[in-house]
């Protein structure tokens, strides 16, 4: 009798045992982030791979700046010595001119057709490059400012300096992350799983620090220079929309037409006067602050 | 066993009691006009309470030594009592009676220096707190603050607290991490914080006041001595709570003259080479 409920007991054991499994395993799978579903496996949604021809043109350029250039706004990092010490002329880089150039414009190919067979490059696969691309936090600020990257290239951020930062990347269609960085701690590693231009970086220690990255389903992408100049290389023969962005100027778009080896110019031109800011400061919604007269009001 | 406790509280007791006397660990040098009457204020609470501690604590010993039980037995056995109300009504009312003049002796220093307005001729900052840094704005050569306004707030343009540039009076406006004021001199602060409740502490000030989203909270004080003191965040206020510090400097009157009237930009440089120059603690001037 009791060898009957004790072997019973242990097939109800077993069962639970068994229930809980699979009920883990089931949950397991589903915080397998489903952003990873759409994009993980590009090749599946995004159709064709493109296999170089060898007849790829190039888009050059230069981003022109018109306005008045604005004064360099210098930074006291006062609060945190070492980062004076590393970077004492600090200024900030939301607009950076030089000789009537922009630099820190985030170029990329939106959408288009290729010459060839008419496919939109949407829907074509590229090769994703094998080359890491740092981000760097160096003297309290990011270098470079603005950094392109393709869906599932990997990205790796860096501390060099002698104190602790903290990386938030505030994706919107990409996991984010929000990490401390102490000094000498190993890069992070991270890849993005979807097109997105472009995610803020800030760093939560020293607000002043920002970056974008720039995440895009192709290979077709540039920054500019200090000079103002950008280079995309390798683009299929075809007509495409080309978007120059701008933290605090905004987003010009642009149509145009790269013939077979072709190598072709085209210039972008940023006012300084009221353009779209795609940085409003305005995510903050404030009611006037009460002046409380029992504390020595005004 | 029982007087082996005994013994142990009243030795516990001497030490406590010795940690203060010794004074090794009080508070640090006070560096306000209003220190003194906060220190005076605090030392006769603590006299108080230190006395009632001290009775308290030799009075247990001497239940614990002569009713303890023992092994060797010779002790006197413990009686029930259902105690003495009127002994109660009497230390009651001498508790409250305590309690209630040291709060109202306190509140005047307090009041001094959170109900009342700030002395005329006051230097006037104000502060705005945020996640994990302090922006202090001073209102530059021409004494007159620029307007501030939310939808401003860029942190990436170094504009942590929404100053339009535009607006009268802001062109000569400085905001800067450090709070920098003058010796002898009153000076108000404005506070306020730009997204949790966050509190402003030096412990040379006598001094720490929260700083909460949505007011204006004005608060006043006249430094003493120069020199140069930490300020810290004493609400946590998030991850990084730890990483929002900054430095008090107070300056002879020449030195802050001469720098509160600069324009921003050698005004931020001026103030990182005063913070190089000034040792933590106060100088004499």
């Amino acid at each position: 009798m009791m060898m009957k409920r004790a072997q019973m007991l242990l097939l109800l054991l077993a069962v639970l045992g068994l229930l809980t499994l699979s009920m883990a395993s089931c949950g397991g799978g589903e915080e397998d982030d489903d952003l990873a579903e759409d994009d993980a496996s590009p090749a599946e949604s995004a159709g064709a791979k493109y296999t170089p021809s060898g007849n790829e043109g190039t888009v050059t350029g230069t981003i022109a700046f018109t306005g008045a250039v604005p004064e360099p706004i210098s930074i006291s990092m006062d609060a945190d010595a070492t980062c004076g010490a590393a970077n004492p002329n600090a200024v900030v880089e939301d607009v950076v001119v030089k000789d009537g150039k922009l630099g820190n414009v985030f170029i990329y190919v939106k959408d288009g057709k290729t010459a060839d067979d008419g496919k939109n490059i949407a829907n074509l696969t590229f090769d994703v490059p094998t080359e890491t691309k740092t981000l760097d936090q160096k003297g309290c600020h990011y270098t470079p400012h603005v950094i392109g990257v393709m869906v599932g290239q990997k990205l790796s951020v860096t501390n060099s300096d002698k104190t602790s930062h903290n990386v938030n990347v505030q994706a919107k269609s990409n996991p984010q992350f929000n990490q401390s960085q102490t000094t000498g701690a190993p890069p992070i590693e991270k890849t993005f799983v979807r097109a997105e231009t472009l995610i803020p970086v800030k760093c939560q220690v020293h607000p002043w620090m920002k970056s974008y990255i720039g995440v895009v389903k192709h290979p077709f992408h540039a920054v500019s220079g200090e000079d103002g100049t950008y280079e995309i290389k390798g683009l299929p023969a075809g007509t495409y929309t080309l978007v120059a962005w701008h933290e605090k100027l905004g987003e010009k778009t642009q149509s145009v037409t790269v013939g077979a080896k072709e190598s072709k110019a085209q210039d972008f031109s940023f006012g300084g006067g009221a353009t779209t800011s795609l940085q409003p400061g305005g995510s903050f919604e404030m009611l006037p602050a009460l002046d409380l007269p029992m504390l020595g009001g005004h | 066993m029982g007087r082996a406790l005994a013994v142990f509280i009243w030795v516990m007791t001497l030490a406590t009691v010795w940690m203060f006397v010794d004074g090794r660990w009080w508070f640090p040098e006070s560096i306000t006009a209003h220190g003194p009457a906060y220190d005076r204020q605090f030392l006769i609470s603590i006299i108080v309470v230190g006395l009632t501690f001290a009775a308290a604590q030799i009075g247990l010993g001497v239940m614990l030594w002569r009713y303890g039980s023992s092994r060797r037995g010779g002790n006197e056995r413990a009686v029930y009592s259902h105690g003495s109300n009127r002994l109660e009504v009497v230390w009651t009312i001498v508790t409250a009676v305590i309690f209630v003049s040291l709060g109202l002796m306190g509140q005047r220093v307090w009041a001094q220096l959170h109900f009342n307005n700030a002395p005329a001729g006051s230097a006037q900052i104000r502060v705005t707190a945020q996640q994990f840094q302090w922006n202090f704005h001073y209102p530059g050569a021409d004494n007159k603050f620029g307007r501030t306004d939310p939808a401003k707030i860029a942190d990436a343009s170094a504009n942590f607290i929404g100053l339009d540039e535009d607006s009268p009076g802001a062109k000569d406006d400085v905001v800067v991490p450090t709070l920098a004021v003058q010796v002898d001199r009153p000076v108000e602060l404005v506070l306020s914080a730009r997204d949790v409740t966050h509190s402003i502490w030096v412990p040379e000030l006598r001094f720490k006041q929260d700083l909460v989203p949505g007011l204006n909270i004005s608060v006043h004080f006249t430094p003493v001595k120069t020199g140069k003191f930490e300020l810290a965040c004493a609400e946590l206020c998030g991850q990084l709570h730890y990483k929002m510090k900054s430095y008090l400097l107070v300056l002879p009157e020449n030195e802050y003259r001469e720098m509160a009237a600069l324009p921003p930009a050698q005004f931020k440089t001026r103030m990182t080479e005063l913070l190089k120059k000034y040792p933590l603690g106060s100088v004499p001037h």
